[in-house]
This record gives structure tokens, sequence and C-alpha cells, in this order.
């Protein structure tokens, strides 16, 4: 009894730790997704308009943007090495059958890193011409071509029947349709637009409460702060359109995940969740008592109703702060204050999108095809190393992100 | 070439590159902390803004060469992906402890950098010294992974008893050679790197001759206990890898034949020691050269070579290593051939290694931009 209430506790440290790596990793990267973009947003506008204030956000960002590429280079090697020694039978299976996205990956995140330094050492010749803009912009494209090729391993663990199959009890995957696939492309898009919106609304609200706190530069603020949230907004719209099209996937390939984010215990014979699951109001969604155990999640759809209600809610805000930009309104104190707000509302929807998505999937790392619980490594244990490595992962992260909240909040 | 071959010739490239940067990563951070405590004890100025100009390497280099260390993970797992679950299963203890010291020293070496004349001397230093150290306690682990490659000790049926690891014979001589090895290297590089700088007019004269003068003191100083570490590992792989020392060394006829890939071993293994003399001569006429006056041309282009010389011997001694395992990943357990992945593409190796090659020379170029040009 003993020894299975250890092999419980070791099973779910193992999950913790996988998730807490993974998710401390994705905090990062979800800036450097979206701190590029504002960063050659920034360098056209002080190209176009002269206007020295972008001159300033461009350069600062830039700066913020290589210490979080580097402390994201740091959490994502630990990552590496903590599914390594943690989950080995899935680096097994991913070096098998998913080698494709990782191989790219690398060459996208060398790409990024020489364009970075380059970006970075190029700006007291380059800074302020077309060239630098272009190469910014290959910094953007490199961190979303990066993001889109992990996310879709992530994917394939998701979608599994789109690229492997069993046949005479042996897994079969066509290693190129399993990360280049229609749920991929609607799934990593989305993933990588919520990265932005998520970095967006950060810098939003940071300047927000600088305008509200008087620190800094009042121009350069409102400066950074109209194009933040200017940014913010736009991919909203099509964020939701995508979140749509995520839904239909689920109700065509993983109809059990689509019952228990929907709350279905018991088949829902018509009605509106219907109509947006298949197009059709009397299509029926069958419920999660009609479904194995191991595919039952009947919680989950507090988190999921949850996310979506935050999400209609910081949408509406975003909308509104932008239409105010956009035709030269002023934005009270009561409206910055919402743009911090916005900024919360930001993070939490991006982690309950991901908690949906993973715990959704649970108990399975590949869907319907390899248990947690079967894949963990039987040497894994708690011992002092694994609680440093928690600690020391923490640590960076929360350094990591303070410094440069800190360096955005009071250096601007 | 076969997929084998194609294996590991891309495995190699990718990884002594890594071990290229790692090595002058820790290398470069003990010159950093040892130029920094003697310029405090001395109150030499110029040994502390050499320590500055250091870091700033060690800064770049983590960040450029060290990003290889992700590809080398996933050519590992791509490549050999039941190996890779194995040494997952078997070895999680010293790569879990290595994961610790990267972030560790990953902290370190940004606070040294970025706190440079910020704290107080003494705290800096403080951080300087755990800056070398976990620079070194980094490949401590990894050459417990690869001692164990060497000699599984410790290892029964699957599961590995963790303390024996660290009682491999070829450990400690395999270690102490790394980490002479790496900082003579880092001695060497640094010596070259000066004599540019100086025959450029680039910099700050006073601290690339210090550079100069010091790299080229700890890259002699550091090659005889190099030589004398490496002698002592080929002396244990004698003793307990009789496979391995048969490899490079050409002797003990039973294990000869082996692969085709380590016919040139004993031949490379005799130019690494003629390379090894070159540089220690090339290295004694730098410093009475230097102690004599002015730097000659013929400085600059003896300066470069030992730069270059040393690096050379540093990816000579890997690909030894490498090798000389062959036909074997973990001798007598794991084969090369048995658990590479079948279904890798190794049609695109050649194209993957020239992206590769591509990618280190824009960088590299961006760095020279950055530090020569600007």
């Amino acid at each position: 009894m003993t020894s299975l209430l250890y092999d419980q506790a070791g099973f779910h440290l193992a999950r913790f730790l996988s998730a807490f790596g993974i998710y401390g990793h994705g905090v990062l990267l979800g800036f450097a997704l979206g701190i590029p973009w504002l960063i050659v947003a920034s360098e056209s506008l002080w190209i176009t308009r002269r206007d020295e204030h972008y001159k300033r956000l461009a350069f600062n960002w830039t700066k913020a943007l290589v210490i979080l590429f580097g402390t994201g280079a740091a959490t994502g090697t630990l990552m590496e090495f903590g599914l390594f020694t943690v989950w080995p039978e899935f680096i097994r299976l991913g070096g098998l059958y998913l080698f494709y996205p990782f191989f790219l990956e690398v060459f996208a995140f060398l790409a990024e890193v020489t364009l970075i330094v380059l970006y970075w050492v190029s700006w007291s010749k380059l800074g302020g011409t077309w060239t630098h803009v272009a190469i910014g912009i290959g910094v953007a494209l490199g961190s979303s071509i990066s993001g889109f090729l992990i996310t879709s391993v992530n994917v394939f663990m998701q979608y599994p029947m789109l690229g492997a199959s069993v046949v005479n009890g042996q897994l079969q995957v066509d290693v190129v349709r399993s990360f280049l696939n229609e749920a991929s492309v609607i799934t990593c898009a989305h993933a990588i637009l919520g990265g932005w919106v998520y970095a967006f609304g950060i810098v939003m609200g940071v300047y927000a409460y600088r305008l509200l706190r008087g620190v800094g530069s009042e121009q350069t603020n409102w400066a950074a702060f109209k194009l933040a949230s200017l940014a913010f907004a736009v991919p909203i719209p099509v964020i939701a359109f995508l979140g749509d099209q995520q839904g239909k996937l689920l109700a065509k390939y993983t109809p059990a995940t689509l019952a228990a984010l929907e709350g279905a215990y018991e088949t829902i014979p018509s009605g509106f969740p219907n109509l947006m699951a298949y197009g059709d109001w009397n299509t029926p969604i069958k419920g999660l008592i009609e479904y194995p155990i191991d595919f039952q999640h009947p919680l989950l759809y507090i988190q999921w109703f949850s996310k979506i209600g935050l999400a209609v809610v910081m949408g509406l805000i975003a909308l509104v702060i932008a239409l105010k930009v956009i035709r030269g309104k002023t934005i009270s104190r009561t409206w910055l204050s919402l743009a911090i707000l916005n900024t919360f509302l930001a993070i939490v929807v991006n982690i309950l999108g991901w908690y949906v998505k993973e715990e959704g999937r649970q108990p399975w790392v590949i869907y319907g095809l390899v248990k947690a619980s079967d894949i963990l490594s039987p040497t894994f244990a708690i011992t002092p190393a694994v609680v440093a490595a928690v600690a020391g992962m923490l640590a960076l992260a929360i350094l990591g992100i303070s410094y440069t909240v800190y360096m955005l909040v009071y250096k601007g | 070439m076969t997929p084998v071959d194609s294996a590991l010739t891309l495995f190699a490239f990718t990884m002594f590159t890594h071990i290229l940067g790692a090595s002058l990563v820790l290398g470069f951070s003990w010159l950093a902390f040892g130029f920094e405590l003697i310029g405090r004890t001395r109150s030499a100025r110029v040994y502390v803004d050499s320590s500055r100009a250091v870091s700033k390497a060690i800064v770049l280099i983590y960040a450029t060469i060290g990003s290889l260390g992700t590809a080398v993970t996933v050519e590992l797992f791509a490549l050999w992906p039941g190996f890779t679950k194995s040494l997952g299963i078997l070895l999680w203890w010293p790569f879990a402890f290595v994961a610790a010291m990267i972030l560790s020293n990953f902290l370190m070496i940004a606070i040294y950098w970025y706190t440079f004349d910020r704290i107080r001397a003494s705290l800096h230093l403080a951080v300087g010294f755990f800056m070398a150290l976990t620079s070194s306690l980094i490949p401590l682990n990894f050459r417990t992974i690869i001692a164990f490659t060497n000699q599984p000790v410790g290892m029964t049926g699957n599961a590995v008893e963790t303390m024996l690891l660290y009682a491999n014979p070829s450990l400690p001589p395999l270690y102490a050679h790394t980490v002479f090895a790496s900082i003579s290297t880092a001695g060497f590089v640094l010596c070259a790197a000066a004599a540019l700088g100086i025959y450029l007019k680039r910099g700050d004269a006073n601290i690339n001759t210090n550079l100069l003068r010091q790299g080229v003191v700890a890259g002699v100083a550091f090659l005889v206990p190099q030589a004398l570490a490496g002698a002592w590992y080929l002396w244990t792989l004698g003793g307990n890898v009789p496979r391995m020392f048969a490899a490079i060394t050409g002797l003990f006829t039973t294990y000869q034949v082996i692969a085709d890939a380590q016919c040139l071993l004993p031949n490379i293994f005799a130019t690494k020691l003629v390379l090894v003399g070159c540089l220690f001569l090339a290295g004694m006429w730098l410093m009475k050269t230097e102690q004599r006056g002015p730097f000659s041309k013929l400085g600059v282009v003896v300066s470069t070579t030992v730069g270059l010389l040393a690096s050379a011997i540093i990816l000579i001694g890997e690909t030894m290593q490498e090798y000389s395992h062959l036909p074997y990943l973990i001798i007598d357990h794991f084969k090369v051939a048995e658990f590479l992945n079948a279904g890798f593409p190794f049609s695109v190796v050649g194209i993957s290694i020239v992206g590769f090659g591509i990618f280190i020379g824009i960088l590299l170029a961006v760095l020279y931009v950055a530090y020569v040009k600007k």
C-alpha cells in the first residue's frame, strides 16, 4: 500500500513537473512570439513618422526580448532534460515518429538566434532602416515558425488519428502528415495568435500602469499603450474564429472531449452547441456516459466555460479600447484600469486554454494510444536533485519575468 | 555512405561544434575569475578589464554555440530513439544534475556579466567563482555519462547503481583532461583573439596585450597537466576498456578490425600527439617573443595559429573518443546499428550539415561584425 501511494505520488509529481516545466517555458515563449512584432511595428512607425518615442520603444523592447530569449533558451534546455529523464518512452516515440518537426524546429531556433543577435548588434548601424525592419520580421517569423513546429507535436498528441494508426498491434505513423494536417494548421495558428495576445496584453497593461502612476515619459507611454492595445485587439476575432474551428475538429475527431467541454453527461439531441459543433441543429452530441471511463472528464466544462466567459469580457474591453484609440478619443483612467484588468484576463485565458487542452487529453499522452501512466520512467523518484531542479526553474522563471516587467515598467 | 556513417557524421558535426563552445565557456569562466582575482588583489585595473572582456565573450558563446545543445539532444533522440530512452532510464541522475547545473550556470554567467562594477568586488568575485564552478560541474556529469558508455560500471540488468557511476575508473582522468584542456584551449584562443585585436588596432591595446600575455601563459601552463591527464586516460583505457585502447593506438590486434571508420584512428592519434607538441613549442616561443617587446607579424600569425590548433586538438580528441567506441554506443551493450532509427531520412544528412554550417558561419560573421568591426 505504501509502495502504491509512493508510486502514485511519484506519478503525480512527474506530471506536475512536466506541466510546470512546459508552462514555465511557455510563459517565456509567449513573449518571444509577440514582442518581435511590436518591435517591428515600433521601428516601422519610427521610420515613417520620424517619431523618436517609437525608436526608444523599439530599442528597449529589443533589450527585453534578448533577456527573455536567453531565459527561454535555458528553460527550454531544462524542459528537454526533464522530458528525457521522466518520460523516456515519449522521447523514443518522438524520435521515431516526430523527428521532422523537432528537426526543423532546431533550424528555426538557430535562425531565430542568429537573427536576434544580428538585429541587436546592427542597431547602431542599421537602426531606423527598412533593412533592419526586415531583420526584425525575420526574428518574428522565426519565432512563429518555431512555435508552429513545437505546437504541432502537441497537436499530434491530441489528434494522432490524423497521422497514426495501429496495424496488427503496431503503431504506424505518416511522419509528414503527423505534423502537417488540418488540425495542426488550425490549432497552431490559434496557439500562436494566443501567444501574441498574451504578450501584447502584458505590454499594454504595463504601459497603462505607467500612465496611471505617471512613471516615465507620458508621450512614450501613450505611444506604447496605443500600439499595444491595437495589436492586442486585432487578432482577437481571428482567435475566436479559430477557436470555433477547433471545436469542429473536436466534434470530428475527439467527440468525447467535445462532450466534456459542453458538460454533456448525457446525449444532447439538438440545440445551439450542436449547431456550433456540427453545423446542424439536430446532429446529437453524444453524452460522456456513452464513452469508456478513460475518455470522460465530467468537470472540465467548468474551466472551459470560465475561459470562454473571461475571453468574451477581455475581447469586448479590448475592442472598445481599440476603437477609442482609432477614433482618437481620450482614454480615461477607468479604461486604463480596465486595460490592466485585461492583462490579467489575457494571462488567465491563456493558462485556462492550455489547461483545458492538456487535461482534456488525460490520461492519454497520445490520445487513445499511449497512456501517461504507462510511460513514466521506472527509475524516476522524488529526490533532492528533482526538488532543486524545480526550485531552480521556478527561480529562473520568476527572475526572468520580474526583471522584464521591472524593465518595462520603470525603464520604459 | 551507410546510414550508420551518416548518423555518426551528423551527430559528430553538431556535437563537436557544441563541445568546442562548451569548452571555451568552461575555460573562459576560470580565466575570467582568475583575471578578476588577480586584478582585485593586486589593484591592477587591466586584469579586471580583461576579465570583463572575457565575460562578454562567455555570454556570446553561451548564447550562440551553446544553443546547439538543443540540436544535439534532438539529433540524439531522432537518430537513436531507443538508446536515448535507455539513457534516460539508466542515467537520469547525471542528466538531472546537468540540467540543474546548466540552469545555475546560465544565471551565474548572466549575473557576473551584468553586475560587473555594479556590486561589491568581493561579492562579484564570489559570483565569478560559482560561475566557473558550475561551468565545471556540467562536464563532470556529461563525462560521467561518457565514462559509462566506455565501461558501464554499476549496471546490473536494466538498473544502475547511481553512486557507482562516479566510481568509473575512466572518469577521473577523462574529467581532469576535459577541464585542463578547456582552460588551455581558452587561453590559446584568447591569445589568438588578442593578437588579432592588436594587429587590427581594435579594442583597448592594454587589455589586448594583457589578454595575449596571460592567455598564452594559461595555455601553456594547462597544456602540461592536460597532456598528463591524457596519458592517464589512455593508460586507464588500456587496463579497463581494451577495445578503445586498441582502436586509438592500433595495438592489441584482437580488436583491430572493428569498423571502417576506426582505421584512421591510430594515425589521428599520432597527429594529435604531434600537434600537441607543436602547440607547446609555439606557446613557449610566444611567451619568449612576447617578453622581448613589440609583436611582429610572425607573432600574430603564430598566435592565431595556436588558437586554431588548440581548438582542432579538442575536436580531434572528441573524434577519437566517439569513433573508438564503434561498433558500440555503450561498449559491449548497445550497438550503433541496432538502435539506429531506420525511419530517419538519412538522405538529408548532408543538407542538415550544410545548413548547420551556414548558420554557424553567419553567426560567426555577425559576432565578428559586433566585436571587431564595431
